[in-house]
């Protein structure tokens, strides 16, 4: 029979247990959000390489599209993400309690042209219907700001079709209802290889190159890297410090062993491994700090905010948006 | 005494080459579909992969179906010896080595592939020729079968860019030319099929027009020279609009809805009825610019030429086994899963494009290959077995 004191010790340690267990798992695991392409195959190396980063046990979660991640991040579920850095600045500018830590895709947008064997700029693309998928989000921003200037009015001057995925997107285009597309690599890279199959020449627009020739500087872009709450950067500066250190190997081994490294990443992905090894080689990979990038993400917001400052959230990112 | 197997299935010609149709035609999309959806293996084979589907389901496929058809019609027809036993194992073993040499070629020197493969229809037509026939021959027939016998090697060599014309000009002829032959065959079946129907259904028998009759092979015959050569051109639109009223104004000849239950006559008229399909798209695809040039072409390949040769294939197998032309309830099940697949491969890329893998590659490929499994498991047996009247054949 159980005693009176017994039976009070146990209702005593019951919700001190129960208390002690979400404490110690909260404070031990930090899910990496990733979109299911290139960023993906960097952070799977991440986390293979450094399972457990300064005493948190690292683990990747895939989101689908960037709303799912807007409401992710907004809403606390998530504290570290990779994310298109205009996504970044535009969650911070609304005061959400995010910076960044690092700058990791520098170039992955192409536009792919149906029917040609060269593109001759974007003026080619004149009176073609252009498939983009989601409106607002970095292939669509980039691919806008270069229409306007180079003097393309999207509406008047092609036909510009929004779509809901990448994957409606290549659909789209192998059944020849759209006569060019604006992609990311790895779709690019996919969408490339099936239009092969069905028999469809293609011409690819390199929209960095592109970017390079009208406002100036290298062929890169700053399009994706790291962000992570602000308060886990304060509370724990050494992660931040080691997530930089290990993102920056990570990303170098991804570089040097492409076909490995889309291998070991097709769990996440999801994706044919040849094709993100091929992706992988197009795009264009490569580690810079938050700090360290500042004035190429800065020129990169700058334009972006030319066309609308709604896009990065009206203005331009504070010191304390750069982590690391 | 009866023999099952190998001597069974070589004592007439529809024997073999109808199973290797419907086996062929189940499996040989799915290196196609594969590689299009991006998953099983791939490897690198004779022909690059768009090329190599048509290639296969028009000289595979259909030509196994088309050899079948003709080893047994025209010795049916022109009293000819049928070519069986040793002759028509050689025959088989041409069209296999064809089909293994295009699907792992790659490895083969092109020379051998070409030469293997594009013999198989000039030595048919030859072994056809070769046999002395008490009466008239199907002359149209064959020499529709003549052009064709040149196809595969002209693909071939317009692939490898010796012949100056575009491969796919080739595949577009040789598709044109099986319209033509399935019109020219419609022409010999129907008279059997529609009398059947009619006489069950109690109408009148049925009167051939043969004015609308080669109004309507006429029509597809120039539809086929100017898809040929110029697919997208307005021309060609108004001349593919104009055979699809051809077609339409044949079936006004064809029996009632009431006797359509009676026989395989709604298979013929499911076919005829994908044949005015198809030529209105390709009529269309002349006309407007906004649709793909390759509108109407599954229409044509799967919902006609397959379901014609699932037609065909059911009705002679169905009268050369020694069997009531009583259509088959897999046959029937067959027919309108070819006629999902037709539709999906046809309507999605147009009015589903956002779809176009999910839809029209991915759901297709079971629909049609069950198709298939369905007519093989039903007529396996029959074609592998002496006829159910003991007669010879």
């Amino acid at each position: 029979m159980i005693s009176r004191r017994r039976l009070l010790a146990a209702a005593a340690a019951a919700p001190a247990a129960t208390l002690m267990r979400p404490v110690r798992s909260r404070s031990r695991t930090l899910e990496l959000a990733t979109p299911p392409g290139l960023p993906a195959v960097y952070l799977h190396r991440l986390v293979q390489q450094d399972p457990v980063l300064e005493g948190f046990r690292l683990a990747l979660r895939p989101w689908r599209n960037p709303d799912q991640l807007r409401i992710w991040i907004a809403s606390g579920r998530i504290a570290a993400a990779a994310s298109p850095t205009n996504v970044t600045a535009n969650l911070y500018n609304r005061g959400v309690d995010v910076g960044l830590v690092d700058v990791t895709v520098r170039g992955m947008l192409h536009v792919l042209v149906a029917g040609r064997s060269t593109a001759n700029g974007l003026a080619s693309l004149r009176g073609l219907r252009v498939g983009i998928p989601f409106r607002d989000d970095m292939p669509d921003v980039v691919f806008r700001r270069l229409l306007e200037a180079a003097g393309i009015d999207p509406v008047k001057d092609l036909e510009a079709v929004y779509l809901g995925t990448p994957v409606e997107a290549a659909q789209m285009f192998l059944a020849r209802r759209l006569d060019a597309l604006v992609l990311p690599e790895p779709a690019a890279t996919l969408v490339r290889e099936r239009a092969e199959l069905v028999g469809i020449p293609l011409a690819t627009l390199d929209l960095q190159a592109v970017w390079a020739d009208r406002f100036g500087g290298e062929p890169r872009l700053p399009q994706a890297g790291l962000l992570c709450e602000r308060r886990l950067a304060e509370r724990e500066p050494g992660l931040v410090q080691a997530l930089v250190a290990a993102s920056a190997d990570a990303v170098a081994w991804v570089t040097a062993h492409p076909g490995a490294a889309a291998e070991a990443a097709s769990e996440v992905t999801g994706l044919p491994a040849s094709a993100v090894a091929t992706a992988l080689g197009r795009a264009r990979l490569g580690h810079r700090t938050a700090r360290a990038a500042r004035p190429e993400l800065e020129a990169f917001f700058s334009r972006m905010a030319e066309m609308d400052p709604e896009l990065i959230g009206g203005t331009l990112p504070g010191d304390d948006f750069y982590l690391a | 005494m009866s023999v099952n197997g190998p001597r069974s299935l070589l004592a007439y010609g529809f024997r073999p080459f109808f199973l290797l149709a419907a086996a062929w035609a189940m499996v040989a999309p799915l290196p196609w579909v594969g590689a299009l959806l991006g998953v099983g293996p791939r490897w690198p084979m004779a022909l690059p992969p768009l090329h190599w589907h048509g290639h296969e389901l028009l000289f595979g496929a259909f030509t196994a179906a088309l050899a079948g058809f003709l080893l047994t019609a025209v010795p049916s027809w022109t009293g000819a010896a049928p070519i069986t036993g040793r002759r028509l194992a050689a025959l088989v073993a041409l069209w296999l080595a064809g089909r293994a040499l295009n699907l792992a070629g790659a490895a083969v020197p092109p020379a051998v592939t070409i030469a293997v493969d594009s013999l198989f229809l000039p030595v048919l037509l030859a072994a056809l020729l070769a046999q002395r026939m008490p009466q008239r021959p199907p002359r149209d027939l064959l020499a529709a079968v003549a052009v064709l016998a040149f196809c595969p090697l002209a693909a071939h060599l317009a692939l490898a860019e010796v012949l100056p014309v575009a491969p796919d000009a080739v595949l577009r002829l040789a598709a044109g030319l099986y319209l033509v032959l399935i019109a020219m065959t419609f022409m010999r079946i129907l008279p059997v099929v529609a009398t059947f129907a009619q006489a069950r259904a109690g109408g009148p028998p049925y009167r051939p027009r043969p004015g609308r009759e080669a109004l309507a092979v006429a029509s597809l015959v120039a539809f086929t020279a100017a898809d040929a050569l110029a697919p997208v051109h307005p021309a060609t639109g108004w001349i593919a609009l104009g055979a699809a009223a051809a077609q339409l104004e044949r079936l006004a000849d064809w029996p009632p809805p009431r006797a359509w239950r009676h026989g395989p006559i709604a298979l013929l008229i499911v076919v005829q009825l994908w044949l005015v399909a198809g030529l209105v798209l390709r009529g269309w695809a002349g006309l407007d610019p906004q649709l793909p040039a390759y509108a109407g072409r599954h229409a044509l390949l799967i919902g006609t030429m397959a379901t014609a040769v699932l037609t065909v294939m059911s009705i002679a197998g169905l009268r050369h086994t020694g069997r009531p032309l009583t259509v088959p309830y897999a046959v029937t099940a067959a027919a309108t899963l070819l006629t999902v697949a037709a539709a999906l491969r046809t309507a999605v890329p147009l009015w589903l494009p956002g779809e176009y893998l999910r839809l029209g590659a991915a759901a297709a490929l079971p629909a049609w290959s069950l198709g298939w499994l369905l007519w093989l498991v039903r007529y396996g047996r029959w074609l592998l077995r002496p006829r159910a009247d003991s007669l010879p054949g």
